[in-house]
């Protein structure tokens, strides 16, 4: 489980929450077979830490570094081999909604408020929240949203399929119960492989997704076979 | 002629009926007669149009698994030509030029949804079952399940299906776009039939949507 750790409104201090070292070594560990991101107190993230960001504006060069880093994180977790579920409670805003829409999987609390207020400081969202809101809202509500910088509410954020759905539940017991039910006792290599062809079939040439797809059922066809022949499954 | 399927053609229609009581299991032998039997109809200009459907009560129960990995270990290169040969012979019918139409009752799971999936239609009675129970047997889909799937649906309902292995029963999978048609079970072929007859001429699979439409959601 990962926090966004700065409470009360848990502002991202920078661009990237986690370093992406970090985030690879928990991906490839044997034991974590799923990820849930979630924020520390009553919210998810309030975004950017805009004094921050405006003294890194006098170093443009590091700016620039920052932002990329921030931005290839997100695309990292997208693509991450295990599932990721956003856990979504209280304020989800700016940043903190960019790292929201790049889980696969997101859940929020029935009282969340999500926006893209970036516009009020004449700034638009900076890590691929403007393409994963066109992908998942449609182009209108994109424009619409990040334009207007308005607050939405969980509904809103459910209809436009910001969330996937929402729950009066604690968001993160909720979320923990249904990455457990997804997940159970399933070996780490399916797991893996099934997310890579999930993130194959939208990403990679029919052909090309087709046959990584059968060449990783190979690979566990194999190691089942080998289960069942010694006998120990 | 075949052991498990049974073959026919008439009035220009290919039927493809899968063949191996009581739930059509698909074993190597299914694998490799649908491989002969797709290298000699989709060349054959007489065949205008596929209808795919199984014998009896259901579609398929999909791959025989034991069957499947009963394969030498010694010689992984074999086993893995095979099920490369399974996925190619799916997508052939994916990539055809002519209509190729699943006609699905009762269960159609793993390597049957693949197939299902890889076809251009699908008309399906109201007690189908759908899914893919792969991950619970350690394994995966391996002939393009994943790949179909993704042209109608997020990675969420990508990962409950796979993932977690949930089913679909047949409102669920009409509410996903994975079902064109809802009939009742002892209309599927005549349906699939007048389906058929409506396009094969001047066939164009660009145009799956208009087709859909105009003659299988209208009424």
């Amino acid at each position: 489980m990962l926090k966004i750790n700065s409470p009360p409104q848990n502002y991202l201090k920078s661009p990237s929450f986690i370093s992406k070292e970090l985030l690879y070594n928990i991906a490839d560990d044997q034991e974590i077979k799923g990820i849930i991101i979630t924020g520390t107190g009553r919210h998810f993230s309030a975004g950017a830490d805009l004094e921050n960001l405006f003294e890194l504006v006098k170093y443009p060069d590091i700016l620039k570094q920052e932002m990329t880093a921030g931005s290839e994180l997100l695309e990292q977790i997208s693509e991450l081999k295990i599932p990721v579920i956003a856990a979504i409670n209280g304020v989800c805003w700016g940043g903190g909604l960019e790292i929201a829409l790049s889980c696969h999987i997101r859940f929020a609390s029935a009282k969340a408020l999500f926006a893209f207020p970036e516009i009020n400081s004449a700034l638009l969202p900076g890590l691929g929240g403007i393409v994963r809101m066109v992908k998942e809202s449609g182009t209108y509500a994109a424009i619409a949203n990040v334009l207007s910088g308005e607050i939405f509410d969980a509904e809103k954020a459910l209809k436009l399929n910001v969330v996937h759905q929402l729950t009066e539940e604690n968001v993160l017991e909720y979320s923990l119960k249904y990455l457990n039910s997804m997940l159970e006792s399933k070996p780490k290599k399916v797991i893996a492989s099934i997310m890579q062809s999930i993130h194959n079939a939208y990403k990679l040439p029919l052909h090309e997704a087709l046959h990584e797809e059968t060449l990783m059922f190979c690979e566990l066809a194999e190691e089942e076979a080998a289960r069942r022949k010694s006998g120990s499954l | 002629m075949y052991q498990s399927i049974n073959w026919r053609f008439e009035d220009n229609i290919g039927f493809i009926e899968l063949n191996s009581p009581p739930a059509n299991s698909m074993n190597k032998l299914f694998f490799y007669e649908i491989r002969e039997l797709t290298d000699k109809i989709l060349n054959d200009e007489r065949v205008k149009a596929i209808i795919i459907s199984g014998a009896g009560r259901h579609f398929s129960s999909g791959a025989d698994i034991r069957d499947l990995l009963s394969f030498d270990t010694r010689v992984p290169q074999q086993a893995k030509d095979f099920y490369m040969a399974n996925s190619h012979t799916f997508k052939r019918f994916h990539a055809a030029k002519i209509p190729v139409i699943a006609a699905i009752k009762g269960v159609c799971i793993g390597s049957a949804m693949e197939l299902a999936m890889a076809c251009h239609f699908r008309i399906a009675a109201e007690n189908i079952m759908l899914g893919f129970p792969e991950a619970s047997f350690n394994l995966m889909t391996g002939c393009g399940g994943s790949v179909y799937l993704s042209k109608f649906t997020g990675k969420k309902t990508m990962m409950e299906l796979m993932l977690k292995g949930n089913n679909l029963n047949v409102s669920e999978a009409e509410q996903l776009g994975l079902i064109d048609k809802v009939v009742r079970k002892d209309e599927i072929i005549v349906k699939a039939v007048n389906f058929a007859r409506q396009i094969y001429d001047n066939y164009n699979p660009e145009l799956r949507n208009y087709y859909v439409g105009k003659f299988l959601k209208s009424k």
